[in-house]
């Protein structure tokens, strides 16, 4: 990939709590960065410095590409990016640049991989066909999209037969987490956060709705409800994302090859 | 102009500080310092990147969401080897402002009123909107003055509704907030924050208009 004129943009949410919350998305640029492959890789956030609207006073490129470090399309991807970006669809021509708007990184069929990857790491030595494994994302009422990728992981992971059961489930839509233990039938039970960071959501709110004490050091398993519960840390930290933000520019590459 | 360029003009007219951060130069490139820290007995740290580490968390570890309170920390190096670092390096510390400084050097800047934004939010943050001109005039002399952000604002409440909540100084982009009577570069505030939009929110939610 020779994108050596161009820009990279990463959009993630950042948070004005949690100190941590932009942490991926500094360190997936990072990455990115030092593999030399953009003129310019940059950050900015809806919550954080710089913020979306700030970011075309940092870009000297006049090809730049955005990639919502978010987790799935929705509400962030569909409505407050594009308009804080000033972005009018997948390519905007403005100010003397070229825009281009790629899919949100968790869209990307590769995350698929690094599911399965947290999924395996989180319970060592377990059967994979002993498995519940339970995809869990934020869900909204704002966006009806918003769950959709999580939806399609679930249909990806269990097309490929290897754990014993793959549902999804949601904070603040059905099916919620907090009936865990009855959307699934197995023994051994695989919590995946897919989010972008070990922020708020992650780290208090899901435990919680498991019914696991919020915030506590765990050591997987924790039994629960008469199961064996394993929670994973957010997919969103994997180092691997840098990869996948990279694929999700060759996909827009590939998607929009006519149109440019 | 390149941002780089830009800052080379800058330091050769003696204009070396942005925000609370002193940029100097060495045999081996740039040093960057706290202005009120001398250099000399003070940790080193290499690598741009550094910048986010030493810009997210005040001197007590408290997180500093908002990079243009004055409450960077103290008693750190930053040796950076060339121009493009330090360019870098000042966007992890304050983010955006050398593009927006050079953008209302360059009379480009393009203030966007409160009220602009406000109205422009959706979700959670849509109810902002309902902020009086009033609460919003006050809600500014709470999050904005200069302890708590050193941004200069260019923007007004509404056309014709201008903030009577701040000094003077905070709304002059030439006024030397800290006082160092020094070159500086400034950190002009193009747009409302977020910071200011979610206390806007909480204004009207507390008290509704």
């Amino acid at each position: 990939m020779d994108k050596s004129r161009c820009a990279l943009v990463l959009a993630g949410h950042g948070s004005t709590l949690n100190p941590d919350s932009s942490g991926p998305t500094h360190l997936h640029a990072a990455t990115i960065r030092a593999r030399g492959i953009f003129a310019e890789v940059h950050v900015c956030f809806w919550k954080e410095e710089p913020s979306f609207r700030q970011i075309w006073r940092m870009v000297e490129a006049d090809e730049v590409y955005v990639v919502p470090n978010f987790i799935s399309e929705g509400y962030f991807t569909q409505t407050v990016l594009p308009r804080e970006l000033g972005l009018n669809g997948p390519i905007t021509e403005r100010d003397g640049r070229v825009i281009k708007y790629c899919e949100p990184v968790g869209n990307h069929a590769n995350m698929t991989g690094l599911l399965l990857q947290r999924a395996r790491e989180v319970a060592p030595g377990v059967d994979l066909a002993a498995i519940s494994l339970i995809i869990v994302g934020h869900g909204t009422g704002l966006n009806d999209n918003s769950a959709r990728a999580i939806r399609d992981q679930v249909a990806r992971i269990r097309a490929l037969g290897q754990f014993g059961e793959v549902v999804d489930a949601f904070m603040e839509e059905s099916p919620n987490v907090a009936e865990w233990d009855q959307l699934t039938t197995l023994k051994h039970v695989v919590v995946v956060p897919f989010f972008i960071a070990d922020g708020l959501h992650s780290y208090e709110d899901i435990p919680v709705l498991l019914g696991m004490e919020a915030g506590a050091t765990r050591q997987n398993p924790v039994p629960l409800r008469g199961r064996q519960l394993y929670y994973a840390s957010a997919i969103g930290t994997s180092s691997l994302l840098a990869d996948v933000i990279l694929d999700q520019v060759a996909a827009f590459d590939e998607k929009h090859a006519l149109a440019v | 102009m390149k941002l780089a360029e830009k800052l080379a003009a800058w330091l050769e007219a003696g204009r070396a500080d942005l925000g609370e951060v002193r940029i100097g130069r060495t045999a081996e490139g740039f040093e960057l310092h706290h202005y009120l820290d001398e250099p000399g007995e003070l940790q080193s740290y290499q690598q741009a990147e550094d910048a986010i580490e030493l810009g997210k968390l005040d001197a007590a570890g408290k997180y500093r969401p908002l990079r243009s309170a004055p409450t960077l920390q103290r008693g750190w190096r930053l040796e950076l080897g060339s121009l493009e670092d330090v360019v870098r390096a000042l966007e992890f510390f304050y983010p955006a402002m050398l593009g927006t400084a050079a953008a209302f050097e360059e009379k480009a800047g393009r203030p966007v009123d409160l009220r602009e934004t406000l109205n422009r939010q959706s979700g959670m943050y849509r109810v902002a909107g309902k902020i009086t001109n009033e609460q919003a005039d006050a809600l500014i002399g709470e999050v904005c003055p200069p302890n708590r952000c050193l941004k200069t604002i260019t923007w007004q409440i509404e056309p014709g509704v201008a903030i009577t909540s701040l000094p003077a100084g905070k709304l002059e982009l030439g006024h030397d907030l800290l006082e160092c009577g020094r070159g500086f570069i400034p950190l002009p505030c193009e747009e409302c924050c977020n910071i200011l939009v979610a206390a806007a929110r909480e204004t009207v939610k507390r008290a509704p208009a």
